[in-house]
């Protein structure tokens, strides 16, 4: 099945409830925000999880030095500085636990695929180019520990719709 | 009660994030083993001292359930385990504990209330254990006395 408008709108969705989800569980709440700017003007940690099967997607979670500090404290429990190992290891687990709610939700819509092992960059400066055939959407959304960016890339094999 | 915890992820902010839930949780005193996969587990793994583990699935070299696995084989008496895995595998869990025989899995993202309201029967059970084994040393070494 080609990927459609509605079928990238469900995967946006997927994604941004598993957000919701995910960081509800550490007592952050989330708003979408859509002016917050691109991710490229700012010192940023980014998450990066695949989803394959029915359907070939790379979900992300982004976040500035500000927002990346303030969230780990909450999820950890305890600080971490943002420029140590332990951060690039809790933004992975923080993609893992995105990853691995998005799958159960896609899961409900039939959909089924598996997750790979996270992958996290930390650098200034990102472009992100996405491959030919691919298409993604990404969401701005502002909370307590400071704005944040989630999204979705999809590739063609677009899964189906229960 | 004293426990030996052998806590196995690839993830170092989860095994503090898992020890330290468990230590606020008061389910018992604990001593804690970190492993930061299957084979480094398997070579820390005595079942002499370690009362339990709690292990993640998804891991590089070798992941839990090939952990659990060897573990099964080689152990003479049943050591508690506890998987701790993501949401998206949770469909897997129920095969899993009948496969490997996992005593609880908890699905991550947790909070530690969570983990003490689903951990609460295990730790009691694991107490009754501890006193049973405890009693009979206490009469063997009574005897040799």
């Amino acid at each position: 099945m080609i990927l459609t408008d509605e079928m990238l709108n469900l995967y946006e969705g997927c994604v941004k409830q598993a957000a919701t989800d995910v960081l509800a569980t550490y007592g952050v709440a989330i708003q979408p925000q859509d002016d917050l700017g691109e991710m490229t003007s700012h010192d940023v940690i980014i998450g990066i999880i695949s989803l394959v099967g029915d359907a070939e997607l790379s979900v992300f979670i982004g976040l500035p030095r500000s927002t990346a500090t303030a969230l780990v404290a909450k999820f950890a429990g305890f600080e971490i500085p943002y420029d140590s190992s332990d951060m690039g290891d809790a933004i992975g687990e923080l993609a893992n636990m995105l990853g691995g709610m998005t799958k159960t939700l896609l899961d409900t819509r039939g959909i089924k695929v598996n997750i790979s092992l996270p992958t996290v960059i930390r650098a200034q400066d990102i472009h992100v180019l996405t491959q030919r055939g691919t298409t993604s959407a990404k969401i701005g959304l502002s909370s307590d520990t400071g704005p944040l960016w989630v999204g979705v890339v999809a590739g063609q094999r677009a899964g189906f719709v229960a | 009660m004293d426990i030996h915890a052998m806590v196995v992820d690839d993830s170092g902010i989860m095994r503090k994030m898992v020890m330290k839930s468990l230590r606020e949780s008061q389910l018992a005193h604990f001593v804690f083993t970190e492993a930061g996969d299957g084979v480094e587990a398997l070579a820390k793994f005595d079942p002499k001292i370690i009362d339990m583990l709690f292990v993640d699935w998804n891991m590089p070299n070798m992941n839990g359930i090939d952990l659990i696995r060897k573990i099964r084989s080689i152990e003479k008496h049943h050591t508690p385990i506890v998987m701790i895995t993501t949401e998206g595998t949770m469909g897997k869990m129920d095969e899993a504990m009948d496969q490997v025989k996992v005593d609880k899995y908890i699905a991550k993202p947790f909070r530690p209330d969570e983990l003490t309201k689903r951990l609460g029967p295990l730790f009691e059970h694991l107490a009754e254990q501890k006193t049973k084994k405890k009693g009979f040393f206490g009469k063997l070494a009574d005897k040799l006395a």
